[in-house]
């Protein structure tokens, strides 16, 4: 029985977030074009000829002129194109690319992705996991092995420049991402993800736990300089604009995977949008609630002194939908970002991350530590 | 010696764009514009329905020539149908690319001669439209506003009559000859 859990609970986790990379590539493509006032690649479509598009009906006017048929058409690129090797370094070059992918992957197993039902089943890979946060700042800082292990196995100069860049960004981000979480730690007293998450909006002998009577207990309104702060570092941590500098075009070619073809290439790309859905998962956990809606606890919608009952399961799996539809929201707006801002110089970055952010966060810790002794 | 000097003064920042993130969200207010902009009109959307996007979508939308725009050459009907060229060789004597050959035909009847033969090489001709204005029976046009297609062999740029006639259209030019003069 625990075995088919785990194995419910896993399934659902890799389905949503390797689809939803998957989804991704293609979004982030044709969402730039869009941005950019471009048409962007639209081309790829399942009939074999491109005449009288417009009498083809909906589906080749507008599903495929989205660009959807790039999803299949970029895989089998990627899958049927040279496999490229470096002589040196045979065995390092290629387990790089797994070093990058894998330890985002474990991040997951610890975000609780929906509540509780009756039967005491939880929608989380990793239950009671105490060291929870730590787990995550763990495999999160190792997935720079990835990177750094691609640039040195590569033996060029513009991947080793991308990969030392990268690990130098890694721990002038590494510092201000975990102060800056601190804050929460300090208000929800847990390390463990789920602790933390039902501590957002929980209820407390039947009422709703509110600020100021209308605020749940969400990150966003308890830490709202936190946010800012955990925002800037965790897009450093993607590796994306603006903060890309492993991996700045102009600069560098294509920094520290210019050696690297075909799927090996694809997993580095994978790996970032992976990397992605794991900021926003995370920035969802921490700061917008995780899979709570607003008004709905775990034995129904509680609103305005008047309480509405449900049944547990119920509510269980319609939160999973929330967190979901959450993180699409959080990814999508990194996306926007990414199209928006241009890239940081190298030691602006350094800038930003020791003199401004570090700071920072330790004084939110301070101040959020001041006021806890206060109110008690 | 007096120099002229335009002295810039560079923008202070303030404390709001010191702090970068009410920016970050401005700049974020204005690529959610220009993509919800396009998103509208992102299927075969024509250029004048999209705002902002300025690009052809070529096999389905063509730019618009202008009429002076010197194409693929035709070759024009009378009103009965038959061919106009008289095989004057007006135009393959102008031809400063010499593309056109032309062989005659006797018909003996009202127009003393036509065509037989009228091949026009479309790799060599310049497009410089000398054949069209000296043609004194309007048989040759350029109007068709098309480019020649690309093709696999240089045999198969070689316009015969057939290919130059396939978009021909009727001219109601007065032609010379006795029976115009009345």
């Amino acid at each position: 029985m625990f075995i088919l859990e785990s194995l419910i609970v896993v399934f659902i986790m890799f389905l949503f977030t390797l689809g939803f990379a998957a989804v991704l590539t293609v979004v982030d493509r044709r969402e730039s074009s869009m941005i950019q006032d471009r048409i962007g690649p639209n081309r790829a479509n399942l009939s074999t000829s491109t005449k009288d598009l417009d009498k083809k009906g909906w589906l080749h006017t507008k599903l495929f002129r989205l660009g959807v048929v790039h999803v299949a058409a970029d895989a089998i690129k990627m899958m049927v194109k040279e496999d490229f090797l470096v002589k040196e370094n045979k065995w390092l070059h290629r387990l790089a690319p797994i070093f990058a992918f894998a330890p985002a992957l474990m991040i997951l197993s610890i975000i609780p992705f929906g509540g509780e039902t009756n039967g005491g089943f939880r929608f989380q890979i990793l239950k009671d996991f105490d060291s929870g946060i730590l787990f995550a700042f763990a495999f999160s800082g190792l997935g720079i092995y990835g990177l750094a292990v691609a640039g040195w196995a590569s033996n060029n100069k513009f991947s080793l420049l991308g990969s030392i860049r990268g690990a130098a960004q890694m721990i002038s981000y590494e510092v201000a991402l975990g102060l800056s979480l601190m804050g929460i730690f300090l208000i929800f007293g847990s390390l463990e993800l789920n602790t933390i998450v039902q501590g957002q909006q929980s209820l407390v002998n039947g009422q709703p736990d509110l600020i100021f009577g209308i605020f749940p207990k969400w990150g966003i309104f308890v830490q709202p300089f936190a946010m800012f702060l955990y925002l800037a570092a965790a897009t450093a941590e993607t590796k994306r604009a603006p903060f890309d500098v492993p991996e700045a075009e102009s600069e560098l070619v294509a920094g520290f995977f210019t050696e690297y073809g075909s799927m090996k290439m694809g997993l580095f790309l994978f790996g970032e949008y992976i990397e992605v859905i794991v900021f926003s998962m995370m920035f969802t956990t921490f700061f917008l609630g995780g899979y709570n809606l607003p008004f709905l606890y775990s034995d129904g919608i509680h609103i305005a002194g008047n309480s509405f009952l449900m049944n547990g399961t119920l509510v269980a799996i319609l939160q999973v939908f929330v967190f979901f539809a959450k993180v699409i929201m959080v990814a999508w707006g990194h996306l926007v970002m990414r199209w928006t801002l241009p890239r940081f110089r190298y030691d602006q970055v350094m800038h930003l991350g020791w003199k401004m952010l570090f700071p920072a966060a330790l004084v939110n810790m301070v101040v959020t530590a001041i006021i806890l002794v206060i109110i008690g | 010696m007096n120099k002229k000097t335009k002295i810039v003064s560079n923008h202070k920042y303030t404390f709001i764009e010191k702090i970068y993130y009410p920016e970050v969200f401005k700049g974020m207010g204005v690529s959610w514009r220009h993509f919800w902009g396009n998103f509208k009109y992102f299927g075969l959307a024509a250029k004048k329905e999209r705002k902002y996007t300025p690009t052809l979508q070529y096999p389905e939308e063509k730019n618009i020539y202008p009429d002076i725009f010197r194409g693929k050459h035709r070759l024009m009907k009378r009103e009965d149908g038959s061919l106009r060229c008289v095989a004057c060789m007006m135009c393959a004597t102008g031809c400063p690319a010499q593309c056109i050959y032309i062989e005659a035909e006797d018909m003996g009847g009202e127009h003393e001669k036509k065509a037989k033969v009228f091949v026009i090489d479309e790799l060599r001709c310049v497009f410089c439209g000398i054949c069209v204005e000296v043609c004194p029976t309007d048989a040759i046009r350029m109007d068709t506003k098309e480019h020649v297609e690309p093709e696999y062999s240089r045999e198969a740029f070689v316009y015969d009559m057939d290919r130059l006639l396939k978009n021909a259209g009727q001219s109601i030019a007065i032609q010379g000859g006795e029976k115009s003069k009345k």
